[in-house]
């Protein structure tokens, strides 16, 4: 007996396969681009960027790598 | 398959501040992929230590840089309000032709705005700042 539901073998089957996936990714990314950009841009506007240490210092700090992270990954 | 016909699109419609808007979009997008090059080149600048930070820095000095960095500035301002419009036209917000030609304008408007104010407090050196 198959454990696929019939919802669950017809799902993927039609013309548009997975089209709306790519529809989707580009709107959760967008979400998460706003949200991430307007953070380094505001960051980077309070960093003395001149000023090696203090910049590795922040890039080190607290959520900072975290966010340059997700910001990296999902831009790409 | 071969070629098949294609409904007339760039020709035909009059150039005007809607179609500036949306192309403008695909503009800003792409200068912005190359941004992201600039971003990591920068950040692997940072992650090379002192000597090399400085140096790229020395290279944004230059005043190409300088325009380019502010052209950048300017693509990331215009295509996240420009978004913003896209997200609510697909949440079916604004979509009528009066609104959507509202919208657009409030965009650039937002947009001249954005980059005056970032562009000063990016570009001009903090002992200038009041």
């Amino acid at each position: 007996m198959s454990l696929r539901s019939p919802l669950g073998a017809v799902l993927g089957r039609g013309a548009a396969r997975s089209g709306v996936h790519h529809w989707w990714v580009q709107r959760t990314t967008a979400i998460a681009l706003v949200l991430l950009g307007l953070w380094l841009l505001l960051s980077l506007i309070g960093l003395p960027l001149g000023d090696y240490a203090a910049v590795s210092d922040w890039v080190g700090r607290g959520w900072n790598p975290v966010l340059l992270a997700l910001l990296a990954g999902v831009a790409a | 398959m071969g070629e098949r016909p294609l409904s007339p699109h760039l020709g035909v419609y009059r150039f005007w501040y809607t179609m500036a808007t949306s192309i403008m979009h695909r503009f800003s997008g792409l200068a912005l992929a190359f941004g992201l090059i600039v971003l990591a080149w920068w950040l692997t600048a940072l992650a090379n230590g002192e000597s090399a930070y400085l140096a790229a820095l020395d290279w944004l000095a230059l005043w190409p840089l300088k325009v380019l960095l502010f052209g950048l500035l300017a693509a990331f301002l215009y295509h996240l309000a420009c978004g913003l419009r896209h997200l609510a036209l697909d949440a079916d917000l604004g979509f009528e032709k009066r609104q959507a030609r509202r919208s657009a304008l409030l965009t650039w408007s937002v947009v001249v705005i954005a980059i005056g104010v970032f562009g000063y407090l990016l570009f001009c050196p903090v002992g200038m700042r009041p």
